[in-house]
């Protein structure tokens, strides 16, 4: 049964978004290539000049580089849900709920992006935490939705808490909204009040972006949202998020004390490794790439946390070179996370299911997801051919070449360890995505739902196909990824950074040529192998019938890495074998493992706890008898009378 | 106001707290309810007087107005749900007749101690002043200490003259679109709480408000 206004609302809308998209990178393209002063010194916008509570706009460099991530992201993401949406459409599920939230929650992204005052800025964030909001609850039938959503309002509205806070401590001590004025009175502001108001954006935004400890509901609210909306808020949003750590921190109240930089490099690692360990253990298709976005904010935050230390040390290569990793990293993980929420949705819309446990086989089902899925996966996995590596590279010799400041004995201590995490980050990835590909996609299936699962709608096969196939042109050329690259670096280094860029797009240059040649090899051997040494036969197996029990489950294939990391993972595991006889011969066997979200338990369940207590004494303030409500009332006007006298 | 003597003045005050502490003291409704109208036509008659002597026709026109809404309407509204619950008694909890007279003495007190910085106004201003915050207290207390619904419109009827008292010495004169605003308000209010009472005696069959404990979640 289709319904045929719902269809034609959702071609419309959808089409739109996609319309607009690409409305917008055109222009952004013929603005980019024009070039001129807009670059580095912004171009205003609808602003009414030095009026108090006026929305006032800027366009420059740093905003249109995320700009692009941005429109990238819009166009991909409904073109995408332009086929997932169909699901909804055959259920007769109301699209206007996800319709317009859409609009709005792409629409309040560009207000943040571009909004040049504390009010415009509090105004937009609100929005888009909002319209996140109800884009998460979309599925609200599903109670454990209900709750993913309700976690995300809870944390996200404790993070406006503070940037509202902190926005108005400064417009108190300014007089002004505007970011221009904030960064002139920074000077004049003593290092407590500088502290104060950093820590302060540094948990609004840390929770927003998924800094471990403030992480907690990004695994719940990613994996709980529909795909597209999944792919948008993990590809797009949390970076926004980091944009405003660049737009306000680094440029407004920057340079700052050197803890600052130390606080991004040792909140990243952690927020890295604790990431992709909680991910590397996952077995939910969604909350697995949930986890691995929070570690890829912390790669980010490592970045930021170098140019950071760079900029108090004077280090410009080191500073261009964090940047770069950073910005480089930001459009491939865009790229990349996108690509896999959106294969998880087909996964999803196919069998019906996150467990892995219950997936297996899809590559012959689904090939051409698995393909897309396939290129994602080396992408994430920072594999050489493909951006992910590239970013993580250019990285390590930001970190490596902070170490060389002499004067700071800390740098030689926890500048290795962090490139050491790094690169435990990279490895675990590894074993994370063989996890996620080789589980779901390879192997037989492990449930009657994997073994009946079709291909996806054309568009949701090919709209990753495309995210792939970016991703690999923004390697082959780096000129044009490094040129978006330069945008931001115009603004946040005056001076040339031309050297740069350039000593980078050689190596680059040449990879994409090694890449070229590689892929013309491995497609020259393919074609050759193909004809004369395929050969068919059945996988030797002691001479029983093969099943999919036979196979590594999701849980064992990781299973290493969570006996290594008991402690940090808080894994417990719970074997009970029924033998019959002897010990050789065993009835069944049974495995429970458990993962505690040491998070949850450690910070947030006393806290919690602490709130209901709270909330009961002042409960009983309440007891229903309207005698007491009229003694209050009493008590409070003889107080204020005596208090007013 | 410059015309009503001082001694009137006070004549009129010692009847409206008199008025205000037998409405506290009183067993059954229905007497607390004359008393009551009792002291709505003091007031009534206070703004006509005052009228008069200024030679202002719409105060006075307010006044009888006052008069007719207050004293005529209200308690005749009461007086038939009174009939309709078959309420007789005014059901004291927590504080029995004599203390809440002891207690509504001590609230008198309170109020003169409150109006202190006003001592510098002519004294007859002073003492209506602090009687009618006397007044707002006793409202108060009543409907903290009496059970019947009818009761607790008493207690906002008082408050209701109370804070018309304080205005009128205050200002001096309210705007007269504002006084008659807030004259018809309260008569609105015990419309609405006449329905509502009804509706509350279809529920519960009596006018106790220890069933709306019932209503809390």
């Amino acid at each position: 049964m289709v319904n045929k206004e719902s269809q034609s609302v959702r071609l419309f809308f959808m089409g739109l978004s996609i319309a607009l998209a690409g409305a917008g990178l055109i222009l952004g393209t013929i603005l980019i290539s024009q070039g001129g002063e807009w670059i580095q010194t912004g171009l205003r916008f609808f602003s009414a000049a030095g009026a108090g509570l006026s929305l006032t706009w800027k366009l420059d460099g740093l905003t249109m580089f995320f700009l692009i991530v941005l429109l990238l992201g819009q166009g991909l993401s409904s073109l995408y849900a332009l086929g997932y949406l169909k699901e909804y459409q055959e259920k007769n599920k109301s699209l206007w709920p996800f319709l317009v939230n859409w609009f709005l929650f792409l629409g309040s992204m560009f207000g943040v992006l571009l909004a040049d005052d504390g009010f415009t800025f509090l105004l937009t964030w609100e929005m888009m935490s909002l319209f996140s909001f109800f884009l998460v609850l979309y599925e609200h039938e599903d109670p454990a939705n209900r709750k993913s959503a309700y976690i995300y309002f809870v944390m996200t509205h404790v993070a406006t808490v503070l940037l509202t806070t902190v926005t108005l401590y400064l417009y108190a001590l300014t007089g002004s909204f505007s970011f221009e004025m904030w960064a002139g009175a920074v000077p004049s502001l003593s290092t407590i009040q500088l502290n104060f108001i950093f820590l302060a954006f540094f948990i609004g935004f840390g929770t927003k972006a998924g800094f471990v400890p403030f992480h907690i509901w990004l695994p719940y609210a990613h994996s709980a949202a529909p795909s597209p909306v999944s792919a948008l808020m993990s590809g797009v949003m949390v970076k926004v998020a980091l944009y405003l750590f660049i737009r306000l921190v680094w440029l407004t109240i920057g340079p700052g004390p050197v803890w600052w930089g130390w606080l991004f490099l040792i909140i990243g690692a952690l927020s890295a490794l604790l990431g992709i360990l909680s991910a590397s253990v996952q077995s939910d298709l969604k909350k697995l790439l949930a986890f691995s976005t929070i570690e890829n904010v912390g790669i980010l935050s490592m970045a930021l946390g170098s140019a950071f230390l760079a900029r108090t040390w004077n280090n410009a290569w080191a500073m261009d070179l964090a940047f770069v990793a950073f910005f480089w990293h930001t459009i491939q993980h865009m790229l990349f996370k996108s690509l896999l929420f959106m294969g998880a949705g087909n996964i999803i819309q196919a069998t019906h299911t996150r467990n892995l446990e219950r997936l297996g086989g899809l590559l012959k089902r689904m090939p051409k997801t698995g393909l897309g899925a396939l290129i994602g996966i080396i992408g994430i996995a920072a594999l050489p051919p493909l951006g992910g590596f590239w970013g993580e590279l250019t990285l390590f010799q930001s970190l490596w070449m902070n170490t060389s400041h002499l004067a700071n004995g800390w740098s030689k201590v926890f500048l290795p360890l962090s490139i050491g995490i790094l690169a435990l980050v990279g490895g675990l990835s590894m074993a994370t995505f063989v996890k996620w590909f080789g589980i779901s996609f390879l192997g037989q299936a492990r449930s009657p739902v994997a073994e009946k699962a079709e291909e996806a709608h054309p568009i949701q096969y090919i709209t990753p196909l495309i995210m792939g196939g970016l991703a690999i042109l923004s390697v082959l050329l780096p000129t044009a990824t490094l040129g978006l690259i330069e945008l931001p670096l115009s603004v946040l280094r005056p001076g040339n950074s031309a050297m740069m860029l350039s000593a980078l797009v050689t190596p680059l240059n040449l990879s994409s040529i090694y890449l070229i040649l590689l892929m013309l090899l491995t497609a020259i051997v393919f074609l050759l192998t193909k004809r004369s040494f395929h050969k068919v036969t059945a996988t030797w197996n002691c001479g029983q019938p093969l099943t999919s029990s036979m196979q590594y489950t999701a849980g064992g294939l990781t299973n290493p890495i969570r006996v290594l990391f008991t402690k940090v993972l808080g894994s417990r595991r719970n074997v009970e074998g029924d033998f019959a006889e002897t010990r050789y011969s065993l009835r069944s066997l049974t495995y429970e493992g458990k993962l505690k979200e040491v998070f949850e338990d450690i910070f947030y369940r006393p806290m919690i706890r602490g709130l209901l207590w709270m909330s009961s004494q002042i409960r009983k303030l309440q007891a229903g008898s309207i005698h007491l409500y009229l003694g209050y009332l009493l008590v409070t006007v003889v107080v204020v009378l005596i208090l007013g006298r | 106001m410059i015309g009503i003597s001082e001694n009137g003045l006070n004549l009129v005050l010692i009847v409206l707290l008199t008025s205000g502490l037998l409405v506290v003291y009183s067993a059954r409704v229905k007497n607390a309810l004359s008393w009551w109208t009792l002291q709505t036509v003091f007031v009534s008659l206070l703004l006509i007087a005052e009228g008069y002597h200024n030679n202002a026709l719409e105060v006075m026109i307010f006044g009888v107005l006052l008069l007719i809404a207050k004293a005529g309407i209200i308690p005749i509204l009461l007086r038939r749900v009174l009939k309709e619950s078959n309420t007789e008694w005014v059901g004291e909890i927590y504080l029995k007749r004599a203390m809440s007279l002891i207690f509504a003495g001590g609230l008198s007190l309170m109020a003169y101690e409150v109006t202190q910085p006003l001592m510098a106004l002519h004294s007859g201003y002073r003492n209506g002043l602090a009687v009618a915050i006397a007044l707002i207290f006793y409202g108060l207390l009543l409907m903290m200490t009496r059970k019947v619904a009818i009761v607790q419109v008493l207690g906002i009827l008082l408050i209701d003259n109370g804070i018309f008292l304080a205005g009128f010495f205050l200002t001096q004169g309210m705007p007269l679109l504002v006084e008659l605003g807030a004259a018809f308000d309260i008569l609105v209010g015990i419309v609405i709480i006449g329905i509502l009472s009804k509706q509350m005696l279809e529920n519960y069959d009596s006018l106790n408000v220890d069933h709306m404990r019932s209503l809390k979640g």
